[in-house]
């Protein structure tokens, strides 16, 4: 099973982004890849993309870009329920590169 | 693993007659302080979360918003829940300052720790994306509300 890394932020670092953090993990491991995720607060992507090397970003607010190549979605589709199939496929295929 | 005690009976709130966001999240905060799930500095916390990160989400069924605070604020995990007749508008999530939904149901979440309660989480938002359970679950009475979320998020 390939490992896969994601970084999820909201923010506070609570509930919004454990809700989307589970949802991912769950995609992702039907597809083969086990996903080891952390969540944390939108101020703290940054530091964290940092030292944790995600391969991808998902976040409900808004994220300056860190100019690291890492590529970062909106993750309220997953929290709206409104667009969140096409929003899975397009973060499996970005971690999937 | 069924998810236990994830609503409180008595935190069910179908027909309050605040009209006020930060009257009503006031009004639930210090509901579950009552019952010891939280702090007193929880509501506080919730309202000033709310201004700088707001909550509210247009799903298929209803606007919902899901108000609440770092986990230093609460003693107990547990879902408060408002129905309102008439909603009450609220910010989006992640969205721009002048996006704003307006909302039926706020769940107000009293979390201690995100990873002990991912699958709570995970089923909460299940149940707010789905229309036909949202459009079931706003007709019932308070005890009904409170059993068919019990149901729910078991399963």
């Amino acid at each position: 099973m390939m490992k896969k890394k994601a970084l999820v932020a909201c923010g506070c670092g609570v509930a919004s982004s454990t809700i989307v953090a589970k949802k991912l993990e769950d995609y992702c491991g039907e597809r083969d890849i086990k996903l080891e995720w952390r969540i944390c607060k939108a101020a703290e992507i940054p530091s964290l993309a940092d030292m944790m090397k995600p391969d991808v970003i998902i976040s409900i607010t808004a994220v300056a870009d860190l100019g690291n190549q890492i590529p970062v979605f909106d993750g309220k589709p997953f929290l709206t329920g409104i667009g969140v199939a096409k929003r899975l496929e397009e973060i499996y295929q970005a971690i999937l590169k | 693993m069924p998810v236990r005690n994830t609503f409180d009976k008595q935190l069910i709130f179908n027909d309050l007659k605040i009209r006020d966001k930060n009257e009503i999240l006031q009004y639930m905060a210090t509901k579950m302080y009552e019952k010891g799930y939280v702090k007193g500095t929880y509501a506080q916390a919730v309202i000033e979360r709310e201004k700088v990160y707001p909550t509210g989400l247009q799903t298929e069924a209803f606007g919902v918003a899901i108000p609440h605070s770092d986990s230093i604020h609460v003693n107990q995990a547990v879902i408060a829940v408002c129905i309102v007749e008439e909603p009450i508008v609220f910010h989006v999530m992640g969205g721009a300052e002048e996006e704003e939904v307006l909302v039926k149901f706020i769940f107000m979440l009293a979390i201690d720790d995100p990873k002990k309660h991912i699958e709570m989480l995970s089923k909460l938002s299940i149940i707010f994306q789905d229309e036909q359970k949202m459009q079931e679950i706003v007709k019932l009475k308070q005890d009904a509300i409170y059993e068919k979320l019990n149901c729910y998020i078991n399963h």
